[in-house]
């Protein structure tokens, strides 16, 4: 099996299964670019650290035979499942910085299913928790006064689902 | 990077809003001013609003929401139901107020196009409040914006025995002079005095009082009581009143829901429903004529339901229903039908000429796909015998089909059974079922009507089993 190695954006060059590094659609279309002989050259990945590319890879390794996702479906469909496999649940237990990295390396290399995993994560840690908890959670100043706060509670009445 | 959420590019945020409920969104738009102003940007936050009297002020130049107008798409008039607090004809001048400036509110949005309103009103000024509301509708950008209008109306009594107009002389203890900018809101009205027969004029004396349509409809929802009903609204005293928007404004129009007939809020305010047609056989001979004259062309049509209700003991209005309006609309795939009164079901001549005359119109179908029956009756026992009478009507057309090639049905691939549409009470036994998801509404719980769920579905039989559920009326799920 072909290796091909990435280039990290702090020059790390990390050597991958060619078939792993395609889950990455970036990739994948730049590998058919090209003709797919990269195995001399490391494909400069500007955006992503190593230690985020790493995680990155892991993720796909993981993933390598997963079958392709479901051709869109409809994306604006609200109320949308946020169940996450087990591995993947695991995987995502990192630190928050972290985490919002993957997830923006995962838009740039274009990983969809592992985007998704992200928001999920993401989403999973607002979910029922009082505004007060989201703040813990987040690290987040209450920048509000009581007042505005309660002019927020009334306002948020009048939008309906 | 103390908002890495923030830090996100837009879609990722929108990624990550998707996989919230809404009462998640809200609760996150508390937690500071950056995570608010990210959160009311969500194209679907202020999707739809509902419009209180200090939500107009919010959206005015200079409110909280301002910027925020162009993403409002729908809105729901809230705030116009009897306040329990207060006399019923003050809390019919604050309905007239809010309406009043809601209305002129509506020019805050320019990319509305839905609208809901369900008002409560005196009966005196029930229709006064409607026919202000669509002038005042067109006088603003959305009239020919919007595609989706529900207007409904429900009456409430002022106190037993007396006649509804509050101006008779019993009543002027509670009498308020109308503001001038309600005056000028209603328009001309009608009032009544005590002296029976005596009727007062006041402002405008014409006729017939034009009502503006929205050009653009594809959905409606309204109650219209009278389907063979006069080009003059205040022709007949009180009730009798045409609110069908039978001018030639439906070539989008897709979707109508009518509410023919009277509603009660109460049902023992039965014993004031007006038939149509009162079924002497003078009558019958004059009205045959006089319905042939009813034409009217809704070709674009392809949902209809209709919510009959007459309180009488015979089937005589729905006989001439069935015969007239089903050449109105040609092209229906989807038939919703709730028939809550006992004239139907029972077991005369009109009863057995008004099912033919539905079993003629169910034949003449080129384009139905589902028939949507109730699930369980409002009164007790019309939901059952009802459901049972249409699943035996489709039976008969498909016997027939056999025999009468010519006469071949295409349609319906499923008969579904769903609820009444106006007692929202009446979700709570299917709500029980599991299967819709939440109660869309607040209201108490009738605990009686749950167990008339299993003989309905046992009349249902084969039919009502095999067919998947459906809720008639989205809109109250908010889709």
């Amino acid at each position: 099996m072909s290796t091909i190695k990435l280039l990290s954006s702090d020059n790390a060059e990390l050597a991958v299964d060619k078939e792993v590094a395609e889950r990455s659609i970036l990739i994948k279309n730049m590998l058919e670019d090209v003709g797919g002989d990269m195995s001399d050259q490391a494909i400069p990945i500007p955006n992503v650290n190593e230690a985020v590319l790493r995680k990155v890879i892991e993720w796909c390794e993981h993933h390598k035979s997963d079958p392709p996702p479901p051709a869109d479906e409809d994306s604006d469909s609200r109320k949308k499942s946020t169940d996450i496999e087990e591995w993947d649940q695991k995987f995502m237990q990192v630190d928050q910085e972290m985490l919002f990295e993957i997830i923006l390396a995962a838009n740039y290399l274009d990983i969809k299913p592992l985007l998704d995993v992200g928001c999920k994560t993401v989403a999973n840690m607002i979910k029922g928790k009082s505004p007060e908890e989201i703040r813990k959670t987040f690290n987040i100043q209450n920048d509000f006064t009581p007042e505005e706060e309660d002019q927020i509670r009334r306002e948020n009445e009048w939008a309906e689902e | 990077m103390a908002t890495p959420m923030l830090d996100l590019p837009a879609e990722l945020f929108f990624q990550i809003s998707s996989y919230l409920s809404f009462p998640d969104l809200k609760t996150l738009s508390l937690c500071s001013k950056s995570y608010r102003k990210a959160i009311t940007e969500l194209p679907m936050f202020f999707q739809r609003i509902s419009l209180h009297p200090e939500t107009v002020s919010a959206f005015e130049a200079g409110g909280s929401l301002h910027g925020l107008a162009h993403f409002v798409r729908s809105i729901e008039f809230c705030g116009l139901k009897r306040d329990m607090k207060i006399t019923p004809y003050e809390s019919n001048i604050q309905t007239i107020d809010r309406c009043r400036v809601y209305t002129s509110a509506l020019h805050l949005f320019p990319n509305l196009t839905g609208l809901e309103i369900h008002y409560m009103s005196i009966a005196h000024f029930g229709v006064n409040i409607y026919v202000a509301i669509m002038r005042g509708i067109a006088n603003t950008t959305a009239f020919a914006s919007l595609r989706t209008l529900a207007i409904l109306y429900h009456k409430y009594s002022i106190p037993s025995g007396k006649s509804l107009d509050v101006r008779m002389s019993s009543y002027l203890g509670t009498f308020v002079e109308l503001s001038p900018s309600n005056r000028e809101f209603l328009g001309p009205e009608r009032i009544f005095t005590d002296q029976v027969g005596e009727r007062i004029e006041v402002g405008a004396t014409s006729q017939s009082i034009h009502i503006p349509r929205p050009p653009n409809l594809e959905e409606v929802r309204m109650d219209v009581w009278e389907l063979f009903g006069k080009t003059d609204p205040w022709e007949y005293y009180q009730y009798q009143i045409n609110f069908f928007p039978f001018e030639q404004t439906t070539k989008n129009l897709k979707r109508l829901q009518l509410f023919v007939g009277m509603m009660p809020i109460q049902y023992k305010d039965f014993e004031i429903y007006r038939p149509s047609f009162e079924p002497s056989t003078a009558c019958i001979a004059a009205s045959w004529e006089c319905l042939e004259q009813f034409k009217y062309s809704f070709d674009s049509v392809e949902h209809l339901e209709l919510w009959i209700h007459y309180g009488h003991e015979t089937a005589f209005n729905h006989w001439q229903i069935f015969r007239i309006v089903p050449g109105w609309f040609p092209n229906i795939e989807i038939l919703g039908l709730e028939l809550t009164q006992p004239g139907f079901i029972s077991h005369n001549t009109e009863t057995f000429l008004a099912h033919h005359a539905l079993q003629e119109w169910i034949i003449s179908f080129k384009r139905l796909r589902r028939l949507v029956v109730p699930w369980f009756d409002v009164n007790g026992y019309t939901g059952i015998y009802l459901g049972d009478i249409l699943c035996s009507l489709v039976d008969n057309v498909r016997k027939t089909q056999d025999h009468e090639p010519d006469r071949r049905v295409p349609w319906v691939e499923e008969i579904v059974a769903s609820m009444p549409l106006r007692y929202a009470d009446n979700y709570w036994p299917v709500y029980q079922t599991g299967k819709i998801e939440s109660r869309p509404d607040g209201c108490i719980i009738n605990w009686e009507k749950q167990r008339r769920l299993d003989p309905v579905q046992e009349s249902l039989g084969d039919h009502g089993r095999q067919c998947g559920f459906f809720i008639l009326n989205p809109w109250l799920r908010g889709g």
